[in-house]
């Protein structure tokens, strides 16, 4: 017991930069030795996820899949992380707090890019996790940080991604490509906003549950509607979008979408919708203009929905009106609550733990879906308000915010 | 005029259907003020059980012909039986623990639907199964209206046990223990209520109630299938939210306004805009009457 305590602290002893730095050397090296390494155990191909559907399939293969992760992530991560530690503290030091995301947002950038840019697979699974973390942090603006109860988000999804996708497809010239992609997907949030204005003009006099009833609602006549204009497909779908959606697309929206919500929770703004959450009453009595609020929150929240669906559908180059059901949405709830409401970390978090149990699971096939509710249930079980709700990791608090929020030892 | 008395017809059968699922959304919200997602889920499982449990009274019998009416009522009975089983052992695991975190239990609720689908996926597997009517079909010509005897039989059925309903709540003690939690949840527990098995009773109600709701349907659209409680539980809750949530009669009310609604729309427009307008109905009625047509306005307490 106290040697495992130990190990704890020296483990916790060096920072995260420095494993996440750690992380991205073991991948650098595996892109040259991993096939090697992979075959001298007796893998028959290059572990995509860390082994864990290889060892599905076959569950003779768990020992070379141990040792595969050991000699190629966990040790080499280690000795990195050991050796980068007086490095990253300098740095650490150095960089003032201002700046301090900035650093983390470039290292998790180049680590991505290690790991998956180069593997289409991996490119795949980080480009869905990009893109469910801008659902999820969006949804969290409203769920978490407005306290509404919105179960329509992939709606909001859908309208983003298909105006983008008639735009690139239909009116910007396919020549274009990457140079006309922000615009597409700015113009497919801007139709999300408006149709968010469905939600919001309601939420004015009708609140909680029967909100709720709104939103459901919103998200059957989008869905409903995509469906019946025949021209863009109607339920046969939309195709024909070239593939644009790649590994720095996706980070730069989701960091965009990161540091755009996060500082607008931290504004006045933010604190109005926080206000609306804790008490409308004594928010109104205190000059907080609700109405406002509430129209630029379910906006926002619903901007970077379409954006999140353009970005899909430039993925997966196909999309149909019943992608983007209920089952999308519970998907974005599950994401929230999993995560943590009322925190961006938690959204981080919620995606990307959501993202790689989906896909770790992948072969189990039907019982995934009765594998996940049940995980889902005992992790509320344990923390109701998810793995992170209401607190955030250290670098994306303000300095001066610090003492407000329990902040987490990293 | 017939046109439109055997839409009538059509839609009276609908919505009575769409009541009997809409009063457990509505009933599990009046004491506990919490959305039951997984209702709809309850009510797959009721048509599945009731299914099986029809095959399994027939094997039972074997040669020893038994009448049919038997059999209805046998299956309805063990699917309630296990439909309150299903969903009490639910209550108990997942939304007991976090009652008091509004948020995590919808979750939970949202979760175990998911979870209950899947389940049935796994055990009957992929297939559509379609379900043997436990009714001698008989068609009746009244005035050149007809009607079928599963129309009959639907009808009679979900009011007969509407009317149990209504029996239990008004005259009953457990009855009024559900209306005074409704109520005022603060004070009953200080009246010496024991309020959790009174939430044990009103989830047992509400999965009898979805039980019979999935026999009906299965009656009335003879194939089931894992998925089928999703569109069908939506709309009963879209019935209750009508109604006003959490209001026993607005539930009832609810259920054949939106049986009307959408057999109007399925008539007028073309049918696969149906849902489409069943749902802006609902957003109309929202905007005028947030709280539904029985719905009590929302208390602000400044």
């Amino acid at each position: 017991m106290a040697q495992w305590q130990k190990l704890r602290s020296h483990l916790s002893a060096i920072p995260v930069l420095a494993y996440l730095l750690g992380f991205g050397i073991a991948s650098a090296i595996e892109l040259f030795i991993g096939y090697p390494v992979a075959s001298l155990l007796g893998l028959p191909t290059m572990p995509t996820l860390f082994g864990i559907i290889l060892v599905q399939q076959s569950l003779a293969l768990l020992p070379s899949a141990i040792a595969y992760d050991l000699l190629i992530y966990l040790v080499p991560t280690y000795i990195a992380a050991r050796l980068l530690t007086p490095l990253v503290q300098k740095l650490l030091q150095k960089v003032p707090s201002q700046r301090l995301m900035l650093v983390y947002v470039l290292a998790l950038f180049l680590v991505a890019l290690l790991w998956g840019g180069f593997h289409e697979y991996r490119t795949m699974i980080l480009c869905l996790m990009g893109i469910n973390f801008i659902l999820c942090i969006s949804l969290n603006l409203v769920n978490g940080y407005m306290g509404e109860f919105s179960v329509g988000h992939a709606g909001f999804m859908g309208v983003g991604a298909y105006i983008a996708s008639i735009l690139t497809v239909w009116v910007f010239p396919r020549s274009l490509g990457h140079l006309v992609f922000p615009l597409a997907l700015l113009a497919g949030g801007a139709g999300a906003a408006i149709a968010g204005l469905l939600v919001a003009i309601p939420s004015f006099k009708i609140r909680g549950d029967y909100l709720a009833i709104i939103t459901l609602a919103t998200n059957f006549i989008i869905k409903n509607g995509i469906e019946n204009i025949e021209r863009i497909g109607g339920s046969r779908g939309f195709m024909g979008m070239a593939k644009l959606t790649n590994v720095p697309w996706v980070f730069f929206w989701s960091v965009l979408t990161l540091v755009l919500i996060r500082n607008f929770v931290l504004s006045p703004y933010g604190r109005g919708v926080i206000a609306i959450r804790e008490d409308e009453i004594a928010a109104e009595a205190m000059t907080v203009n609700t109405r406002r609020m509430k129209i630029i929150a379910f906006c926002t929240s619903s901007f970077f929905a379409g954006i999140a669906g353009g970005l899909f559908a430039h993925l997966l180059l196909y999309i149909n009106p019943s992608s983007f059901t209920l089952l999308k949405s519970t998907e974005c709830l599950v994401m929230v609550y999993l995560g943590g409401m009322a925190s961006i970390s938690g959204s981080l978090v919620g995606a990307a733990t959501f993202t790689i149990l989906l896909e770790m699971l992948r072969p189990l096939e039907v019982w995934k879906w009765v594998l996940i509710p049940l995980l889902l249930l005992v992790m509320l079980l344990r923390r109701h308000t998810g793995l992170m709700g209401f607190r955030e990791f250290q670098f994306l608090i303000p300095r001066e915010e610090a003492e407000v929020y329990g902040s987490t030892s990293h | 005029m017939t046109y439109i008395l055997q839409q009538l017809i059509n839609a009276v059968q609908l919505g009575s259907i769409y009541a009997l699922i809409a009063l457990g959304y509505s009933m599990v919200y009046g004491v506990l003020r919490f959305i039951n997602f997984a209702h709809g889920d309850i009510f797959m499982v009721g048509a599945f059980l009731s299914y099986f449990a029809a095959v399994l009274i027939k094997r039972l019998a074997g040669a020893t012909a038994i009448p049919t009416a038997l059999i209805f009522v046998g299956s309805m009975l063990l699917a309630m039986l296990g439909t309150a089983l299903i969903t009490l052992s639910i209550e108990r695991i997942a939304y007991r623990p976090l009652r008091r975190y509004r948020l995590s239990v919808v979750i939970t609720a949202l979760g175990m639907g998911v979870f209950l689908e899947h389940m049935t996926l796994v055990i009957v597997g992929p297939w559509r199964i379609s379900f043997h009517p436990l009714i001698t079909e008989t068609v009746y010509k009244v005035v050149g209206v007809s009607i079928s005897t599963t129309q009959l039989v639907i009808i009679f059925v979900s009011i007969l046990l509407m009317l149990i309903l209504e029996f239990i709540v008004r005259q009953t003690k457990q009855g009024m223990a559900m209306r005074a939690i409704s109520y005022d949840r603060e004070a009953v527990p200080l009246m010496g209520v024991n309020v959790d098995h009174i939430i044990t009773l009103t989830f047992a109600i509400a999965s009898c109630l979805a039980a019979a709701g999935g026999l009906l349907y299965a009656h009335a659209y003879p194939i089931i299938e894992p998925y089928m409680g999703i569109m069908v539980g939506w709309k009963a809750f879209i019935s209750a939210v009508v109604g006003g949530i959490g209001v026993i009669r607005g539930a009832m009310l609810g259920g054949y306004i939106l049986g009307f609604v959408e057999i109007a729309a399925g008539a007028i427009f073309p049918s696969r805009m149906r849902d489409l307008i069943s749902f802006v109905v609902l957003m109309i009625v929202l905007l005028a009457k947030p709280t539904g047509i029985f719905g009590l306005p929302l208390r602000q307490k400044v």
